[in-house]
């Protein structure tokens, strides 16, 4: 079966009737309001549903594996299970809480298969439907992305008030058809319900700081650090909410309790939580105990861990869909992840700040140049390695102070990813004392390298975003750093273009990546030249004119980097885009000499370019009357 | 096995704890005596035992005179139940404990008059004497009394639960105080009620008593990040923790 033999369309005016149907024939089930909230529960009428909703306060979980659940039934020496799964239609489940009963799915089927929670799921048809609005706290967009949903049986995509797009995913899914009166979606449908659904991953307010892949890594180095979860974890009140409301959170406690009788009775489950601090208790016998996580930071880390980490191998991703509930619903408010990984991220800065004031700030690194190419008539491309074999880390946008005793030290950006570790590179333009010495080094060579220093482009505002990168003549140096970067995590990314344009042909740079660029379906590659001979094939005219290559939103974010002539026409044909001052960022060049805000070369009003910059939002600096 | 003989008892309180043991409703009371004997309950009657399995004791030990027949019920009972917040906790009793001019305050001129004296603190039962078991809750829960008194029968060691309240509040899915623009201890207070409370819309005073950890400092802190004057979010609710105050 093709796609387009899965995907149905229900136009809006028949919607009601389609829930009707379905609401007289099953045990209909979906998010309901609740005062100004929102849960799942059952649905009685049409207007009941409320595929509007932004978050149910519990997830999904709770129709399979229900707070409190008999297991068995006792009565003196008889006992039963209590198995007696209800058949539902659980109706407008968001595509997070599909991951995530996917994972509870598999917890639950791991080893020794619980027919407790898997006769409940069976007996359930789970229909998704697209994100309408996006609840507050929730960082989706940014979390686990590589993991897909699945294992629902239909998905709704609304298409304005036109309708909805049913994608069926099962034969469960394929038989509420009946109930409706559906007709194959046509192309342009199913078009527009994927950028429907891809269009609103980039739009949660809260993103996290680190790619998923890192995230795991980044955490774990943590472990040991108790001083940083028990600071985390001060307003702990070890509640278990955060637990409580998560819907990838599994576990639970079992109590039997007896019946007025005192004969019969049933043995429970409940919902159990790792943060409150009897969890991890054990009892020693004559009234001691011993719990094996006494502290609130010991219990927050778990938790932490749980979702970063541990189960990471079996889910291949994170064990958090990023939905938010448990950030929305911690009174003291510190249980939100992105809130955890920002402070392991500014750890991480902390160190290495700490790990410089015991330098002398102007000492260079020894590098050794592994290649060295003349690119162009005063270009020479190298690439690096320190001396001592240790790894770089920087991000693309930053720069290093680069130099040769006897001659200087000059500002060089990084024209490579750090994706791409142990090596970087860096183009040198000669231009004078220093510039020239540099560009007669050889391979085997070495020259004497400080940093990276100052602020690269803004990782985590762009991901997740339509990016779009101008660059001029030397300015593909940095940004190449990021195309790069970009090129090696393209799913973190959504559209992707770039302007390239060179005053001649002669001048063109990195002429490999060129050709790639051009020929991959990755990225939205356009080029032009100011002016060229008759064997130039490509496009002739200044760099503005590739705007009428490419249709642009106005949600795009845009990176320039050329010379300063540039800056001002490019920025007159994004504002005829409408693009927000904000979402624009300006590589700047300065004379520089410290290339950490002490020497005052490169200061523009009260910023330094080399400590605040070179990157800048073109909000922060248009109206500085020295920076453009 | 013979049926356990239980006594019941009380002290200063307001007896709603006794009323609320008989609400079970005819058919669960009359169960419940099938497999218990009350020898001694001063609602219900007033014969005199010797020797109990089970002393059931109601209200706070506020008055000196009290501690002689607190030692006496201890000395002839098997396991010792405190029942309520007056006695597990102190309760509302405990409020004079901060307060000097509580006696003028509530009794006027009458004040001085002998028989109106009491002890400086309201404490819990076992202020005065060990208790073996705790039943929380102004007034307390009839259904959790007979968990206890069911596992008791058994020779179980009951399960009292030792988290917060919001841990049943989120499972009943409530909508949090705290999200209406209200406020709440639900999250230092000790479960087993089911949450009633934030789920009636009407936040939580802790009437079963903080959990054996409470993070006072971020009770006071959230609520003042809720928007609380400083000095009502420190004393806020003291009417069931009084006693249990880390200032106390
Ligand atoms: C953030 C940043 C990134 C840069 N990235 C690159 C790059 O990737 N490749 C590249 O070839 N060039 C880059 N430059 C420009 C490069 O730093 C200058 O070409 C270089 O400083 C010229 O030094 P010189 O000794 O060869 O020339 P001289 O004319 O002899 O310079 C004397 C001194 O003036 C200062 N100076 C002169 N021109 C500049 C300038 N344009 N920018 C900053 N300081 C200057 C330097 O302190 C230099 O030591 C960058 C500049 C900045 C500020
Ligand atoms: S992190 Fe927040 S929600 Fe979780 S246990 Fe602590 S206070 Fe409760
Ligand atoms: S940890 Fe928080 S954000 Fe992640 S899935 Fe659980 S409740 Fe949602
Ligand atoms: S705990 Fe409450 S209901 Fe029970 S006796 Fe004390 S004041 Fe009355
Ligand atoms: S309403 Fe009270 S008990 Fe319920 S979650 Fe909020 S703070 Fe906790
Ligand atoms: S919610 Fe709080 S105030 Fe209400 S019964 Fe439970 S412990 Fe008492
Ligand atoms: S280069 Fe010295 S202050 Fe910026």
């Amino acid at each position: 079966m093709s796609d387009s033999e899965k995907r149905y369309f229900i136009k809006d005016y028949d919607f009601s009737s389609f829930l009707n149907n379905l609401m007289e024939s099953e045990n209909l089930v979906g998010p309901i309001a609740k005062k100004n909230k929102f849960v799942f529960g059952k649905i009685n009428k049409t207007e009941d549903l409320r595929l509007d909703y932004d978050i149910t306060i519990l997830p999904p979980k709770k129709f399979f594996f229900p707070p409190a659940q008999k297991l068995i039934e006792f009565d003196g020496e008889n006992y039963r299970d209590c198995i007696d799964p209800q058949k539902m239609v659980l109706f407008g489940v968001h595509f997070y809480d599909i991951k995530s009963l996917d994972m509870t799915d598999f917890f639950f089927s791991e080893g020794q298969p619980d027919n407790n929670y898997l006769a409940n799921r069976e007996a359930a048809t789970v229909i998704g439907s697209s994100v309408q609005k996006i609840s507050e706290r929730a960082f989706w967009g940014s979390i686990g992305r590589d993991v897909k949903p699945k294992g629902h049986d239909g998905f709704l995509t609304r298409l304005g008030d036109t309708g909805y797009v049913y994608d069926v995913t099962s034969y469960k899914g394929e038989a509420l058809l009946t109930y409706g009166n559906f007709r194959n979606a046509t192309k342009e449908e199913i078009s527009k319900a994927e950028k429907v659904n891809e269009d609103i991953m980039h739009q949660c307010n809260a993103q996290l700081p680190f790619p998923t892949d890192k995230l795991a890594e980044k955490v774990r180095a943590e472990f040991k650090n108790e001083e940083l979860w028990d600071e985390l974890a001060e307003k702990c009140f070890s509640c278990g909410t955060c637990n409580t409301v998560c819907p990838t959170c599994y576990c639970f406690d079992v109590h039997d309790k007896w019946n007025l009788d005192q004969k019969s009775g049933s043995r429970i489950r409940y919902w159990d939580a790792c943060l409150t601090s009897e969890f991890a208790q054990v009892s020693l016998g004559s009234g001691t105990s011993e719990n094996f996580r006494n502290t609130r930071g010991e219990r927050f880390r778990h938790r932490i861990m749980r979702k970063a980490v541990y189960l990471n191998d079996k889910l291949g991703g994170p064990a958090c869909v990023g939905c938010g509930r448990c950030s929305t619903s911690c009174t003291a408010d510190i249980a939100d992840p992105v809130g955890v990984y920002n402070r392991i991220m500014e750890l991480e800065k902390e160190a290495e700040i700490a790990a410089r004031k015991s330098q002398n700030i102007f000492m260079p690194r020894k590098a050794m140049i592994l290649r060295a190419e003349q690119t162009t008539a005063t270009e020479r491309h190298f690439t690096l390695k320190m001396a001592d074999g240790s790894s770089v880390h920087f991000e693309p946008g930053q720069m290093l102070e680069v130099s040769l005793f006897g001659y200087g030290e000059i500002p060089i950006g990084y024209a490579s990813s750090p994706t791409r570790t142990r090596t970087f590179d860096i183009v040198v333009r000669s231009v004078g004392r220093v510039s020239k010495a540099l560009n007669k080094l050889e391979v085997g060579d070495s020259m004497f390298v400080r940093g990276p220093l100052g602020h690269g482009f803004p990782l985590d505002k762009l991901r997740g975003q339509n990016i779009l990168i101008v660059a001029g003549g030397i300015g593909l140096c940095p940004t190449r750093s990021l195309i790069q970067y970009i090129l090696d995590r393209r799913d973190e990314f959504y559209n992707f273009s770039l302007f390239y344009g060179t005053r001649s042909p002669s001048e063109r740079m990195f002429l490999e990546d060129l050709k790639s660029w051009d020929k991959s379906p990755e990225i939205d590659f356009f080029e032009t030249v100011d002016t060229a001979e008759k064997s130039w094939k490509g496009n002739i005219g200044v760099i503005t004119t590739l705007f009428k290559k490419k249709a642009l939103t106005p949600d795009t974010r845009v990176i320039i980097c050329g010379p300063p002539i540039m800056y001002k026409f490019v920025i007159k044909e994004l504002d005829t885009l409408d693009i927000d001052h904000g979402n624009i960022y300006v590589d700047l060049e300065r004379r520089m000499k410290c290339g950490i805000g002490k020497c005052g070369h490169c200061q523009i009003n009260d910023k330094y370019v080399c400590k605040d910059g070179p990157v800048f939002p073109f909000s922060e600096i248009e109206d500085l009357e020295e920076a453009l | 096995m013979a049926k356990p003989k239980v006594g019941f008892f009380d002290f200063s309180s307001c007896e709603g704890c006794q009323i609320e043991l008989t609400n079970y409703g005819d058919a669960d009371f009359v169960e419940l005596l099938n497999h218990i004997d009350i020898v001694e309950f001063r609602e219900a009657m007033s014969e005199k035992a010797e020797h109990l399995d089970i002393a059931c004791i109601e209200g706070s030990f506020t008055r000196k005179e009290e501690r002689t027949r607190l030692e006496a019920i201890r000395k002839r009972s098997d396991v010792v139940i405190s029942f309520g917040a007056c006695a597990s906790t102190g309760g509302i009793n405990a409020l004079k404990n901060h307060q000097t001019d509580f006696q003028e305050y509530v009794y006027g001129k009458d004040a001085g008059a002998a028989h109106l004296q009491s002890n400086a603190k309201a404490l819990p039962i076992d202020g005065a004497i060990k208790v073996d078991y705790k039943v929380f809750g102004c007034p307390m829960d009839k259904y959790e009394f007979l968990n206890i008194i069911s596992s008791l029968l058994h020779g179980k060691t009951p399960e009292i639960p030792d988290y917060p309240v919001c841990v049943e509040c989120k499972r009943n899915e409530t909508i949090c105080r705290f999200q209406e623009g209200d406020h709440c201890m639900g999250m230092v207070a000790r479960a087993g009620c089911g949450a009633p409370c934030p789920e009636a819309g009407i936040p939580c005073e802790a009437c079963r008593g903080f959990i054996s950890n409470p993070n006072e400092a971020s009770l006071v802190q959230v609520l003042i990040e809720n928007g609380m004057p400083e000095e009502r979010a420190r004393n806020k609710s003291r009417i069931f923790t009084n006693a249990m105050r880390s200032d106390a």
